[in-house]
């Protein structure tokens, strides 16, 4: 029996997503090896256009197919071998994924938890621990921002944006708005490869930056799993910041998280 | 009197073993990246990090080695004046990859504006390390770590 599988697998797959705009390379496995006899149908081509772009094993009838995603919606195609169906594949395109506006607190948040998180391919990335990580970055932000910001370089501080955007305290976001090239060159590659549908670390950025999403876009901030409050982070392995700073717990997905040595006075 | 001797028996024991014996780590041989598992795929992007500095000749990078408990490794680039702080859980291409082209913040250090002159002056910075603890990691770096030259 005929299937549509991934390009290099042989396990049959039968529905994919697919974002806007995207483009994708499948195998459709034991469709023999005559092009005369097969066909491909899209059941709406305003949605999803199918190619048969060339035979890649004729011994085993492996196909290379191509298919472009065009417009959001649903789609099946359908290959059919001498006019009878031999293979279906359901396509959801979905919209493409994209960082809220930069001059909102959620587009600061979400640049930031990208730029200062384990990158995805990292050894040491794990998708749980880093949404958590996430989490604590942000009540680091909102715990500088309560008590005394003078503290963290941050005098008079009265949004996030100012918190984030003191002296030395976050890699390229001194002058946010504006992103520092490195920075700003890391949450791009981030993004491309969450859109990219022919990338096979697709999921894994895809499932990072929603998570960055969603705990920016989140309206409440979780528990503070420390006593005196979470106030700091720093790559696992580099030098501890000392002062104030006391590492809290063991690193999460690379990142060391500090708390203070005693309780913060809440009065500015 | 010999009850109360054999009593002490196993606490005198259990104190000879402590004072004779050596902690875990300071008896783990270090690992060199050459053993890297990745070892390859290391190479091949410092190839190609390398030939982005294309004007630059040669480049020379030196890396620290690590005991197997430890989570991080460090490697100076002579050229580039930076210092890395990198996974010893690296091990496949896309991990190198991400590690050297793709990294989140603080973990390459530039060396001539990310460094302050003591721990104190770190401060409640997420990124900034010390000038000693620099020191350390460099020397560790070139003199006990591993050398890799890149020809452009």
């Amino acid at each position: 029996m005929a299937h549509f599988a991934n390009v290099f697998k042989t396990k049959k797959t039968t529905e994919i997503t697919m974002r806007e705009g995207g483009k994708k390379r499948m195998h459709l496995i034991g469709a023999g090896a005559e092009k005369k006899d097969l066909q491909l149908k899209s059941s709406r081509e305003s949605i999803a256009s199918v190619k048969l772009t060339a035979l890649y094993d004729g011994k085993k009838g492996i196909w290379t197919v191509d298919i472009k995603a065009l417009t959001k919606g649903k789609v099946t195609i359908e290959a059919l071998s001498k006019k009878t169906a031999i293979a279906k594949l359901s396509i959801n395109v979905v919209e493409r994924l994209s960082l809220p506006a930069k001059n909102t607190d959620e587009g600061l948040l979400t640049r930031l938890f990208l730029a200062e998180s384990v990158n995805p391919g990292s050894g040491d990335y794990d998708a749980d621990d880093s949404k958590t990580g996430m989490q604590w970055m942000k009540l680091v932000i909102y715990n500088r921002l309560k008590n005394k910001p003078k503290r963290f370089y941050a005098a008079d501080a009265k949004t996030i944006k100012d918190i984030v955007r003191a002296k030395r305290q976050f890699e390229g976001f001194e002058k946010y708005p504006a992103i520092n090239s490195k920075q700003q060159g890391n949450i791009d590659e981030i993004l491309k490869i969450a859109n990219n549908d022919s990338d096979g670390r697709q999921h894994k950025y895809q499932v990072f930056v929603k998570n960055a999403l969603t705990v920016a876009n989140s309206k409440t901030l979780v528990s503070d799993p420390s006593k005196n409050g979470l106030y700091g982070w720093r790559t696992a392995g580099s030098r501890p910041p000392g002062g104030d700073l006391v590492a809290y717990g063991k690193p999460l997905s690379g990142q060391q998280f500090y708390t203070l040595k005693t309780k913060p006075d809440k009065k500015k | 009197m010999s009850g109360v001797l054999a009593q002490y028996k196993y606490v005198f024991i259990g104190l000879c073993l402590l004072l004779t014996a050596t902690p875990i780590q300071a008896a783990e041989p270090k690992i060199s990246i050459n053993n890297n598992p990745g070892y390859a795929y290391f190479l091949d992007n410092l190839r190609k990090l390398a030939a982005q500095q294309a004007s630059i000749k040669q480049h020379h990078f030196y890396i620290t080695r690590y005991r197997p408990s430890e989570t991080a490794m460090y490697m100076f680039w002579r050229e580039g004046r930076q210092l890395w702080i990198l996974s010893t859980r690296n091990k496949t291409a896309e991990h190198w990859y991400a590690a050297i082209f793709m990294t989140g913040g603080g973990r390459h250090l530039d060396l001539d504006k990310d460094v302050v002159a003591s721990q104190e002056d770190i401060g409640t910075s997420t990124y900034l390390v010390d000038q000693p603890w620099v020191n350390e990691k460099l020397y560790d770096a070139v003199i006990n770590g591993d050398t890799v030259t890149i020809n452009n």
